[in-house]
């Protein structure tokens, strides 16, 4: 659709500077009467010689367009050039048809949406309509079947269409406007509003009521296509306020890309940690050997590399109904303790009106930092009723890693790409 | 056509005016923007003077240019004001068979209209936009869809018709069958002519 040849914008037909701001304000379209300043709000007559303030609106701060469109911009569309010109933001407060579960209704929605003005070099003009969800080429057009809805959901107004349900009906009125206008336009002006959709085009009829007489005024129909993003760059490409705003896209492009490739890199880590252990101790204490009042110590543990060791105790009880306590002690070759761990081992069971139920705890772990290699040992001692018999497994793992630093590290990334996207999407 | 070209001397600043058409009825000083009605051999003042700010249309009085395959010379130009701004009435002949038509030109926006043979009276008071009328014989489901009270600003070079700078006129317009119908109610002619955009790509410069 779009061709990108570097240009030099419109020639203006009037420069002067607000009345209001002292903003340098240029018009570009000969018919133009009045003029909104897009630094302050003021709508001023272009045609008098003093460009009177004629009234004013709110700061356009508070409307700032929805991505990188300004007015001033110029843009390449059906091979010719354009420059926007002005810009009018309208609030809709409608009806929208849903369909769900087969059950339907219209709901009362409010949505905003920008309508930019476009001018090319033979002072002819399209609307560009920007929402939330896109961009939309509007483009006024002769109705084969001209009529407005009546009290049926399905309407159509062109050859070859059949009735087509009715998705959106309402209202929309002026919320603020900026840049030329060939009238003027005022704050609320309303327009009542009903579309449809065929095929990929939206069908819409708009239709204005004389204040006075309650009648309508005047009736204009219109079709609207759909615009992809990728198309609104490539004809806004050849402008230079776009390159700045490219770089900042590309900057948050490359973020995102990061981020997300951060994500899945943990991700991958996150699965690959699962299998990388290997064990490179166990020994088992039967209860016997261990007693409350002197520490048993283990065979030596030689642990060839530093970093992270999962000691772990596995504790099993032959009794039901009771309980241990085993308190295990991580030693180096110098006998000085450096780290511990305890574990609570238990088997109960019995009758409820469930029927029968069994509960145990079996496991304890810990993760311990091992700076030197070297020889070292575990010592244990055991607190237990004289009737509980089993043993007690102590085992070492090396190559642990802390799988919920990649889960962390996952879910921050992940998060951070898609603020990162966000972003990125003003300019993209 | 040429044969019947003459020229005449502006009643109001004795420039000369050339007329190619000898069925026009006004014409337009282009130096001083005084409308005159052609009587006979003479002309008379209508209204005061008023040059129209050229707005840099594409088209302008006495070009040759070619629309759809068909060459046509731009004789006059009629300019309406209404509320919510104007729109320019090119008047144009058809080369190829001397055939009137005009071009309306509204805020970049441009529509062929031929003239209708024959059409209905109808009040235009009692028209409401939104409604079907009958038009002419041809045109008898009209949905109008605008309505307009306005004034003649003025007019360049030849015109078919005798306007009067300051006129009141009424305007309906409405569409059928994709077509734009539009009726002219003058204070003394009524004229109904049907329209089909087309865009200026469609137009090219001889």
């Amino acid at each position: 659709m779009a061709t990108i040849i570097k240009e030099e914008k419109l020639s203006s037909i009037e420069q002067f500077n607000c009345n209001s701001c002292g903003n340098g304000l240029e018009v570009f379209n000969p018919r133009a009467k009045y003029i909104s300043c897009q630094y302050c709000g003021s709508v001023l007559d272009t045609k008098s010689e003093q460009h009177e303030i004629l009234m004013s609106m709110s700061p356009p701060t508070e409307h700032q367009p929805m991505s990188f469109i300004k007015v001033g911009l110029l843009a390449n569309f059906f091979d010719k050039k354009y420059q926007v010109i002005a810009r009018t933001r309208w609030q809709q407060d409608y009806y929208e048809y849903w369909s769900e579960e087969g059950e339907t209704g219209y709901s009362r929605e409010l949505w905003i949406y920008d309508e930019w003005l476009m001018i090319s070099e033979q002072r002819t003009y399209f609307y560009l309509v920007e929402d939330k969800d896109g961009y939309y080429i509007s483009e006024e057009i002769v109705p084969d079947n001209p009529s407005l809805p009546n009290e049926s959901s399905h309407w159509s107004f062109m050859k070859n269409q059949r009735p087509q349900i009715i998705n959106e009906y309402g209202s929309a009125s002026v919320i603020y406007f900026e840049g030329e206008s060939n009238y003027q336009i005022k704050l609320n002006d309303l327009i009542q509003f009903a579309s449809y959709k065929h095929k990929n085009t939206i069908y819409t009829a708009e239709w204005r009521i004389n204040e006075l007489n309650n009648q309508i005024k005047e009736i204009e129909f219109f079709k609207e296509d759909k615009i992809s993003k990728k198309e609104i760059i490539q004809a806004f490409e050849n402008n230079e306020e776009l390159d700045g705003l490219r770089r900042k896209g590309e900057i948050w492009q490359w973020l995102t890309y990061g981020a997300f490739a951060s994500a899945i890199l943990f991700f991958v880590l996150m699965f690959t940690s699962f299998g990388g252990t290997k064990q490179v101790f166990t020994q088992t204490f039967n209860f016997a050997e261990l007693n409350d009042s002197a520490l048993f110590k283990s065979k030596p543990i030689q642990l060839d590399e530093t970093g992270l060791y999962c000691i772990e105790l596995r504790g099993g009880i032959e009794v039901t109904n009771s309980e241990a306590f085993v308190l295990a002690y991580f030693l180096n070759n110098e006998d000085e303790v450096i780290n511990h761990l305890d574990g609570d081992f238990s088997v109960y069971s019995g009758f409820d009106s469930d029927g029968y139920w069994t509960e145990s705890t079996e496991e304890a772990d810990k993760l311990v930092k091992v700076k030197e290699t070297g020889t070292y040992h575990a010592k244990l001692m055991l607190d237990r009723e004289d009737a509980v018999t089993g043993s007690v497994t102590l085992n070492i793992f090396s190559g642990v890693v802390l799988t919920r630093y990649y889960v962390i590290g996952w879910l921050i990334f992940l998060l951070l790409g898609f603020i990162f996207r966000s972003s990125m999407k003003k300019y993209f | 056509m040429a044969l019947f070209a003459r020229e005449f001397e502006c009643p109001s600043c004795g420039g000369r005016i050339k007329r190619e058409n000898a069925a026009s009825k006004s014409l337009g000083c282009p130096y001083c923007g005084q409308t005159s009605h052609v009587s006979g051999d003479s002309l008379s003042m209508a209204g005061t003077p008023n040059l129209l700010i050229d707005y840099g249309s594409m088209f302008s009085v006495g070009m040759v240019a070619t629309l759809r395959g068909r060459r046509f010379r731009v004789s006059g130009k009629l300019r309406i004001a209404y509320e919510d701004g104007f729109w320019d009435e090119w008047y144009i002949q058809f080369l190829d068979n001397n055939q009137d038509a005009w071009i309306q030109e509204d805020d970049g926006g441009f529509i062929l209209f031929e003239p209708a043979t024959d059409y209905e009276r109808l009040s235009f008071h009692d028209i409401k936009v939104g409604g079907y009328y009958s038009f002419s014989n041809a045109y008898q489901q009209v949905f109008v869809t605008s309505k307009s009270r306005a004034k003649v600003e003025g007019g360049e070079g030849e015109l078919p018709f005798a306007i009067i700078p300051g006129d009141i006129a009424d305007f309906v317009e409405g569409v059928e069958d994709g077509k734009v119908i539009s009726m002219e109610i003058l204070p003394k002619e009524t004229h109904i002519s049907v329209g089909t955009p087309f865009k200026l790509d469609e137009v090219s410069l001889n």
